[in-house]
């Protein structure tokens, strides 16, 4: 064992030590948040410390799950999706006591796909990941968090399924469960054919793919602020993680058979979701089209399938992730009690807060790639990866959505701008939590930007998938 | 082959039945129908044990929760079909669905798979080979499952939280 | 050799179903005796010496009252209820060793129709699915008091089962085996297991109680609210299935327990079979005292008595016993 799933039983004390929290402590909301907050921080930990292990990839539990330098990458960044969350919600009472224990286990979930080496594990880690997620969109108490959980839970079973008989005529068709063994079985064409489509589909609904894509922004605008960022940044990260281990461990050898498909899917989700985007009042389902497109830029890395297009993809998460904690901490200082901001709401918001507009920017900037900003950056090496891997067509795609992209993320900027005399509301207040998360993800985006080095040196151990070009 | 072939097809009526009957308990008395079938196609498989907890776990107790809701929910309302939102979907959607299912028998019967290479192992199916398996090199997916369950549990209480009286400024709430 | 055995099997069947019917036939007539002289009256004594024919008589009454179906029943479902409740009923008992096995002309007969390794599961399937028949049937009449009884008869057989399962989880942890037949050869090796299971037995009898729907868990049928809860629109012989149902369910219930609690047939002198039959003949007395005493539960406090005493007390139950088999207590 030596250890070396450590940040995930931390994880799983941390869900017991917050329930427990919530029975025996006087102020039973905050004491649930520090030890769930305690238990990611403990993950953390165990987590850089596993990162210059000598042992690893370590294979645990008959090849079942494989710890290396990708799965900890995954973990830490899905670490920070929920240290974010939880700070973006902190001690707030309407989402109650369970808020806590909840994110853990969905980040527990995210933790389990990028660990995944069979697809019982695969399975799991994804029912794992979305059983949590289905209740905390519907724990908003309002009819809006009602529908968005109950579509959520209807729209995710069915991806399940679908996912699920996938596995069931990959394993039918080539004998074996563990992903790092498929490469080897001799596949027969129709039948796994059919199953590694079902597969993708399953997985590219989580990812939020168009034309899989209906659920986000119904989803995103439904549930609470806080579940909203946990899912806009940890999901994609879970999903990202899953298919692109399925795909370039199982089918690595196979490649025609899912390549160009996933190229026309990430060029189309580029440039629609983007396109969408321009049109959305609502802050909510501006990201949540935001993170459809984003996800679009994802699956070049993966359809690009080389080991330049995995570490861009890798990079591109923890880029998009700060970009989305910083805009959305952001709206819940603006939205205080209520749980949507729209474009009116932003109106003269520079007059009322400078900082938070300014904060504000570099997020949106970063999600339409401008220079000096991660998003950029991450930008730049997915397309390098596309060249690389000569696919013009995928570069194009993706410069032609970025452009989109830049209007719509540019619009509530411009509001910001706009209007208001500075006195007719009361300026915004700055919940420390919140504070927190908002600098440190503006300092990232801004560090990614302007020096990416450290992470790029990350990142690039972490993707060493060394059989590919 | 003759008890694959009746279990095969009461399986398959009971999922068609599910999905054709236009009164909801029997959709689930169909739904019962492919469970019970199924847990006697683990028998033929010698999974005695999945067929025992198929039928206690499936039968005997979600389905039983189901009717619950069902009669509950369905009690003196007339069965009308709903309106189609869009004209003619349903057909189109059996239709493609029939194609698919269709076509991958079709396609499974023409080219057959290995059978898969490693044999049974000792105490396949019984309570013995079950529990050694789970406890062992399984056991990852007990945890999961296991906090699957307590997720869920999480969630029947946060989902029937008593509502409090919250601020509700913002949100165009018809019941105000 | 097949055939013979085949044949054997027929027969044996054919015995089961004839003993179960007796049985519940003349344990309806118990009841009823046994009720009258707790209320300090004489019960049915009329039909026969001492009233032992008084069964037949209500057999023939009930072939030859008319069929009802209420005008807006759901004919389909309406006429399989019954029909679910009598078969799972007689289905269980088909796993439950009534005797040691004998020797005859050479054949070593079990008595029981099948022994899998899995007994008690199959036990428990075949039980669990008997609900269908009262929620199925409340539910098709069409009726509000029989639609309430099987919603009730739903909610309480599932809080209960639960339990029930807990419990008895702890007899297979002990024995290790499911197989009730080797649950019965352990006992006889190593003493009966009321004693140090003396908790889920307690456990496993009330909620024992629950699922036959006796007094006081009888709330599906509750008649000073219900009118006859699921069964009210029933008469003739699906009436009759019902009530086949729930005493052959009182008579099964018992044959567990005593199974695998107290010996199964074991016994001294006398033949096995006749001390199983004496067994369930003291739960069955059990059963009826218990309805003589005891007043009905109200709904919720079978609620709270099933879901926050029965089940973490099996829990607990059931975690010693897992400590103590396995040798760390």
């Amino acid at each position: 064992m030596n250890g070396a799933l450590g940040p995930e039983y931390m994880v799983v004390l941390g869900v017991f030590a917050s329930m427990i929290a919530v029975m025996v402590s006087r102020q039973r909301t905050i004491a649930a948040y520090w030890a769930a907050l305690a238990a990611v921080v403990a993950a953390g930990i165990w987590t850089a410390a596993l990162w210059s292990s000598p042992a690893l990839p370590i294979s645990l539990y008959a090849q079942g799950v494989r710890v290396d330098l990708f799965s900890l990458a995954i973990d830490g960044l899905v670490l920070l999706a929920s240290a974010g969350a939880l700070l973006v919600g902190w001690n707030d009472a309407r989402y109650g006591a369970d808020f806590p224990a909840l994110v853990l286990l969905a980040l527990l979930g995210m933790m389990v796909l990028g660990l995944a080496n069979n697809f019982l594990v695969l399975f799991l880690g994804i029912e794992l990941l979305s059983l949590p997620l289905y209740v905390l969109a519907a724990s908003g108490g309002y009819a809006e968090s009602r529908e968005a959980g109950l579509k959520y839970l209807l729209l995710g079973a069915f991806s399940s399924g679908i996912l699920l008989f996938g596995l069931a005529l990959l394993y039918g068709a080539s004998g074996t469960m563990v992903l790092t063994q498929l490469a080897n079985s001799s596949l027969i064409l129709p039948l796994a054919g059919a199953g590694l489509a079902l597969t993708v589909v399953g997985l590219v609904f989580k990812l939020g793919i168009i034309p899989f894509h209906m659920w986000v922004p119904d989803v995103y605008e439904g549930s609470p602020l806080p579940v909203t960022t946990f899912m806009a940044f940890g999901t994609k990260v879970g999903a990202a993680a899953i298919l692109l281990r399925f795909l370039f461990y199982g089918f690595s050898v196979a490649v025609g058979w899912w390549e160009p498909a996933l190229g026309y899917l990430a060029v189309l989700t580029m440039v629609a979701g983007n396109l969408l985007a321009l049109a959305q009042k609502d802050m909510k389902r501006l990201l949540a089209y935001s993170g459809i497109a984003n996800a679009g830029y994802l699956l070049v890395g993966i359809s690009a399938h080389n080991q330049a297009g995995a570490r861009a993809m890798l990079f591109y998460l923890l880029v998009y992730g700060l970009a989305v904690l910083a805009a959305f901490s952001v709206f819940t200082m603006v939205a205080r009690e209520r749980n949507s901001v729209s474009l009116n709401d932003l109106t003269g918001l520079a007059r009322r807060s400078p900082w938070l507009t300014a904060f504000l920017a570099v997020a949106m900037l970063s999600l339409a790639g401008i220079p000096l900003t991660g998003g950029f950056v991450g930008k730049f090496y997915l397309l390098q990866a596309a060249l690389d891997a000569n696919e013009p067509g995928l570069a194009i795609g993706l410069v032609v959505g970025a452009m989109i992209g830049l209007a719509a993320y540019v619009r509530p900027l411009q509001r910001a701008f706009q209007g208001g005399d500075g006195t007719s509301e009361a300026p915004v207040r700055w919940p420390v939590a919140g504070a927190v998360v908002v600098v440190i993800a503006v300092l990232g985006t801004i560090g990614l930007g302007v020096y990416p080095a450290p992470i790029v040196h990350i990142v690039n151990h972490s993707a060493a998938f060394d059989w590919l070009r | 082959m003759i008890a694959f072939v009746i279990l095969a097809i009461l399986a398959l009526g009971g999922g068609v039945g599910v999905v054709v009957a236009r009164q909801p308990v029997h959709s689930a008395l169909f739904l019962i129908l492919n469970i019970l079938a199924l847990a006697i196609f683990y028998i033929l498989l010698s999974a005695e044990f999945l067929a025992a907890a198929q039928v206690i776990v499936y039968a005997g107790a979600i389905m039983v929760l189901f009717l619950f809701v069902v009669t509950l929910l369905t009690a003196g309302k007339d069965d009308a079909e709903p309106q189609e939102g869009l004209a003619g979907q349903r057909l189109t959607a059996g239709i493609l669905a029939v194609l698919a299912g269709g076509g991958l028998a079709v396609l499974g019967v023409l080219y057959p798979s290995q059978s898969i290479p490693f044999g049974l192992p000792p105490n396949f199916g019984n309570l013995h080979g079950m529990g050694l398996n789970l406890w062992n090199q399984d056991f990852v997916y007990l945890a999961a499952v296991a906090l699957m369950l307590l997720t869920a549990a999480i969630g029947v209480l946060v989902l029937n939280r008593p509502q409090r009286r919250q601020h509700r400024a913002g949100v165009k709430g018809e019941d105000s | 050799m097949i055939v013979l055995e085949i044949v054997l099997l027929v027969i044996k069947i054919i015995l089961l179903i004839a003993i179960l019917m007796g049985g519940f036939a003349y344990t309806m007539l118990l009841e009823r005796r046994l009720l009258g002289f707790f209320q300090l009256r004489l019960g049915p004594n009329r039909v026969g010496p001492g009233g032992l024919l008084q069964p037949i008589a209500d057999g023939l009454k009930m072939v030859l009252k008319e069929d009802l179906m209420p005008l807006g029943a759901d004919p389909f479902v309406y006429r399989l209820a019954p029909v679910i409740s009598l078969f799972t009923a007689l289905c269980v008992d088909a796993v439950i060793p009534f005797g040691a096995p004998i020797h005859l002309f050479g054949l070593t007969v079990t008595l029981d129709i099948a022994n899998p390794s899995i007994g008690l599961l199959i036990a428990f399937a075949f039980s669990s699915l008997g609900v269908y028949g009262l929620v199925l049937g409340g539910w098709a009449s069409q009726n509000k008091y029989s639609l309430l009884g099987g919603i009730r008869a739903s909610a309480q057989i599932i809080s209960y089962e639960l339990a029930m399962g807990l419990a008895v989880m702890g007899v297979l942890m002990t024995t290790h085996t499911a197989n009730l037949e080797g649950i019965v050869l352990y006992q006889k090796a190593h003493g009966w297991l009321w004693l140090p299971q003396i908790g889920a037995f307690l456990i496993y009898f009330i909620t024992g109680i629950a699922e036959t729907n006796r007094t006081p868990f009888d709330l599906p049928e509750a008649e000073s609210e219900l009118v006859a809860g699921y069964h009210t629109e029933y008469s003739g012989m699906r009436f009759a299935s019902y009530i086949i149902a729930e005493y052959i369910n009182m008579i099964t219930v018992s044959g567990i327990a005593v199974t695998l609690f107290f010996g199964g047939w074991l016994g001294p002198w006398l033949p096995p079979i006749i001390w199983f039959f004496i067994k369930i003949g003291i739960f069955l007395f059990i059963f009826i005292w218990i309805r003589a005493t005891l007043p009905r539960f109200r709904y919720d406090q079978l609620m709270n008595f099933g879901w926050k005493v029965l089940v973490p007390a099996a829990l607990i139950y059931f975690l010693g016993t897992a400590a103590f088999v396995s040798g760390i207590l």
